[in-house]
């Protein structure tokens, strides 16, 4: 569904409300301001679990169905925040939100393992081995040493992964997730001059634009300058009007741009930024939302439309 | 025991919190100066239970 299918369903409802006198006939840019107020209240209701289902992202099927397509993931990198003239704390990290970012649903820190450089995690063991045999068996004595490797040596390195072998064989990284926590749950974890904390899962908090990960300072996740997260988040939707500063690729021409279609020979960056997103479900509750907006703005007090809707604002 | 020791000591006393009290592992997170203020005070009653039993051994055997 277009960005034009939108619009032409809130004028159709928006005309056909049952209502007792006549309302003001909508600018363009009115009906673009309105679709993108009901439009991010709706996000906000199915992300919190303000709605009728009380259902948040992710908890049921309908939830995951309906945001799946504003669900985007990125991968921030860890900054040297000693450049940055920022206080460094003991066992935080930090890294940038993504542009687009919205909502937090998850996040995982990408653990290098130890010594991964060309071979990975063995099962048994983290860093790889070089050592004699001999000592590889007495330290894991129930371990099956591939017979190349018995054969070529005294030194074990392990396999790359293929059929016959552990699918956790050769993997050089791993993901651990981080749990996104306010800031007075966050301080429990800072190593401090009393507290020097088993951090189990890290955990995250977020401040001026950024990220900062609170790990185990003894056993540290690697979580160094320049490795990255795998962040999953809401980004932010399609607005219907068009604004150049959040998408540049527009150009001049779309900036402060309410027309809901855009003609033809246009690239298909700018295409896509017509088109809604979400399923057709989703579509049918924001105009619903979204000629409640329009209504209540000059809807009779008598008629308490505000009272009514309350519940549904985010 | 060693500092390792004493750090594993730590976590599984808090780890075993945690299971019974699921909250302590974010909003009711225990410091580490509590941890061990618990694991010091059960640590003396251990060492007076001990020494009551053994006097008490001892004199039985009289």
């Amino acid at each position: 569904m277009t960005h034009k299918d939108i619009y032409t369903k809130f004028m159709i409802e928006y005309d056909k409300a049952n209502v007792t006198s006549s309302y003001p006939s909508l600018t363009e840019y009115e009906v673009a301001t309105v679709l993108d107020k009901a439009y991010n209240a709706l996000i906000a209701q199915k992300v919190t679990g303000n709605n009728v289902r009380r259902s948040t992202v992710e908890s049921d099927v309908k939830s995951i169905s309906d945001l799946q397509p504003l669900l985007a993931h990125a991968h921030p990198v860890f900054q040297d925040f000693d450049a940055s003239g920022d206080e460094v704390a003991v066992n935080v990290a930090t890294c940038n939100l993504p542009s687009k970012f919205l909502y937090f649903v998850q996040m995982y820190l990408i653990q290098k393992v130890k010594s991964s450089d060309s071979t990975g995690l063995s099962v048994n063991e983290d860093a790889v081995y070089t050592g004699p045999n001999t000592d590889f068996e007495h330290k894991y004595p129930n371990f099956e040493m591939p017979q190349e490797s018995v054969t070529a040596g005294h030194t074990y390195v392990p396999p790359a992964a293929t059929a016959n072998q552990n699918p956790i064989d050769a993997r050089k990284y791993r993901r651990i997730p981080v749990r996104l926590v306010p800031h007075q749950v966050a301080e429990k974890f800072f190593a401090t001059s009393y507290n020097m904390p088993w951090v189990k899962i890290p955990v995250c908090y977020i401040e001026d634009n950024k990220v900062n990960v609170v790990y185990d300072l003894l056993n540290p996740p690697y979580v160094s300058v320049g490795a990255a997260a795998h962040m999953v988040f809401v980004k932010k939707p399609n607005t219907f009007v068009k604004d150049f500063t959040s998408a540049p690729f527009l150009g001049n021409n779309h900036q402060g741009c309410t027309n809901f279609e855009c003609s033809n020979g246009l690239s298909q960056e700018v295409r896509n930024a017509y088109n809604f997103e979400c399923n057709d479900t989703v579509a049918e509750e924001l105009i619903s939302l979204a000629v409640t907006f329009a209504l209540e703005n000059v809807e009779s007090q008598r008629l308490n439309t505000k009272l009514n809707t309350r519940g549904l604002e985010a | 025991m060693t500092l390792a020791e004493t750090r594993q000591l730590g976590i599984e006393f808090e780890r075993r919190i945690q299971t019974m009290i699921p909250e302590t592992e974010f909003m009711n997170k225990l410091d580490t100066e509590t941890i061990y203020s618990f694991i010091n005070q059960y640590q003396d009653k251990l060492i007076q239970e001990l020494y009551r039993t053994i006097d008490q051994v001892q004199s039985s055997n009289n």
